[in-house]
């Protein structure tokens, strides 16, 4: 019971806090807590969605080396 | 040049200020607003929707020179392809919401990847054509903005994301709550009812559980809106991560696999041939464009029309065999027959506002044809519903008719019977006849080879 009680009691409102803090500007619907949700999740996928792309330019580098060498391999014409 | 009338207005258009759909002679349109012209415009020259026509998850549509009868609003006037049978999602197997939910999101990537986005995400933005689903609401593009959040994350979690994770992991029967949540499950229920394992699945703790919580908490606060900021890669990030929720959300429709509900009858391999036989005969005669099936189980007499390439809703009370008939047609591509939910005993209402932005079932019919094999029964006695009516009910959703007859004597009529009283002293043949005589021109009946049972062919009487 503990263990769940975690993200919603410490963890959550330490993360709304950490991308923005409150402004009073104009009054908010209930849909507010989905944009809010998605500045605080966004950055964790975004960073997976970063080191996919990183991982992906490596894989690429390395193919793009090995295919050289190979072709340097190659005979001659 | 004609002139749009606007009395055909369809109930179901009035949020969107970009435009409207509406019903002319025959025909379904769509108007463009003003309004919409600087996201309408880049969808159509950027080459947004030609690939997203291309790859079958858009729609076509063609631009008429129809005169608006609001000309001070109108910027352009379309005729989408026409979608022969509209249907909802609370009629849709659990499959059929997730390739829904899937096509949603592959439009949006490809929405992403040309600098667009979906403004909303309403599941009813999809339809079944042709066997698959389609997104049809032109208007739901926009410009996408670096930096904004997705404004139409909330309606997919509520409209996709919920439901489908309520029926993967609590109860498939779930997927019924769109009837009386017509913005989708309210995400604070969802996570009510969601079972407490799900809160170790990321894609449903942060977009259910923590969702759930985060409108909870900012439901009554004053904010900035303009704060919240979402990185391109955040925006993929998210959209990334839904896909893969809704991807590893299953459900097995149980029982071994295709067809074994017909071993479950008393017919023989000779009469079920005998049957499928009468109908193919029966269906010739009439030749229908479209045909109902009620009570159609896992589709095998409903393919006997539409692998003729007739139009066929293959409707069935058991979310199993419609699971397993919508996977049959994926499996062969079918392109004429779509499983529908349906309990006949209670048919989709209208439902929204004044009860008319989602049609009825009766409202979506007639069908040319319609089949009824082994159910008569089920709604005489398991529904204690009276010949008359029954024939009452037909006559409304059908011209012609094909239905079977299944006497006391049958064993499962005995077995609806043996837990109560037989309290049916008209269930016969005769009163069946006269009954749906009143309505029904008997035109044909033949009595199937190898039981007690009787097929009829029948026409909807002119005056009904």
């Amino acid at each position: 019971m503990k263990r769940s009680m975690l993200p919603t009691k410490v963890v959550m409102p330490a993360l709304l806090y950490l991308p923005f803090h409150q402004v009073v500007h104009a009054y908010i619907d209930p849909g507010t807590g989905s944009l809010v949700l998605q500045a605080v999740i966004g950055v964790l996928v975004g960073a997976f969605v970063a080191i996919g792309l990183f991982w992906n330019r490596i894989k690429a580098f390395v193919r793009n080396l090995f295919s050289k060498s190979k072709r340097n391999e190659g005979p001659e014409d | 040049m004609k002139v749009l009338r606007t009395d055909g207005v369809i109930p179901s258009s009035f949020r969107d200020p970009s435009g409207f759909v509406f019903w002319q002679d025959g025909s379904v349109y769509r108007q463009i607003n003003t309004i919409y012209k600087d996201d309408y415009d880049p969808l159509m020259e950027s080459g947004l929707h030609k690939a997203l026509v291309e790859k079958g998850l858009i729609i076509p549509h063609e631009e008429v020179a129809l005169r608006s009868a609001a000309p001070q609003l109108a910027y352009k006037v379309i005729r989408p392809e026409q979608i022969a049978f509209v249907s909802y999602p609370y009629e849709w197997s659990f499959s059929q919401l997730k390739d829904a939910a899937l096509t949603t999101l592959d439009v949006q990537k490809k929405a992403l990847e040309f600098g667009m986005s979906l403004k909303d995400c309403s599941v009813y933005n999809i339809q079944f054509a042709k066997g698959k689903p389609v997104f049809i609401d032109t208007l739901s593009f926009e410009r996408y903005r670096e930096g904004s959040p997705w404004v139409a994350y909330r309606q997919f979690c509520q409209h996709f994301l919920a439901p489908l994770a309520l029926m993967s992991h609590r109860d498939v029967r779930l997927g019924q709550l769109f009837r009386s949540h017509l913005d989708g499950i309210p995400l604070d229920l969802a996570s009510k009812l969601l079972p407490r394992r799900t809160r170790f699945s990321f894609s449903l703790l942060s977009h259910i559980h923590l969702h759930a919580k985060t409108q909870t908490r900012y439901a009554d606060k004053r904010i900035d809106t303009r704060r919240p900021k979402l990185s391109r890669l955040g925006f993929i990030g998210i959209i990334n991560s839904l896909e893969s929720g809704v991807k590893g959300l299953k459900w097995n429709p149980g029982g071994t696999e295709w067809g074994d509900y017909y071993q479950d009858t008393n017919y023989s391999a000779q009469s079920f041939q005998h049957k499928k036989q009468v109908v193919a005969e029966f269906l010739e005669a009439i030749n229908p464009s479209s045909v109902w099936d009620l009570g159609a189980n896992t589709g095998i007499f409903s393919r006997i029309a539409s692998d003729k390439g007739i139009r066929t809703i293959s409707f069935d009370i058991d979310p199993a065999a419609v699971e397993k008939n919508y996977l049959e047609c994926r499996r062969r591509n079918e392109t004429s027959i779509l499983p529908l939910l349906s309990d006949l005993t209670n048919p989709s209402p209208g439902i929204g506002w004044q009860n008319e932005e989602r049609m009825s079932l009766a409202e979506r019919g007639p069908a040319d044809a319609a089949l009824a094999l082994a159910l008569i029964h089920h709604l005489a006695i398991s529904n204690n519903t009276p010949f008359a009516k029954i024939a009452e009910f037909f006559a409304c959703i059908c011209d012609s008719l094909i239905v079977e007859f299944v006497p006391k004597s049958d064993s499962q009529v005995q077995r609806l019977l043996a837990t109560r009283e037989d309290i049916f002293v008209n269930y016969t043949q005769q009163a069946f006849e006269s009954e749906f005589a009143r309505l029904f021109v008997l035109e044909r009946s033949q009595p199937i080879t190898g039981s007690e049972r009787i097929l009829y062919l029948m026409r909807r009487r002119e005056s009904t």
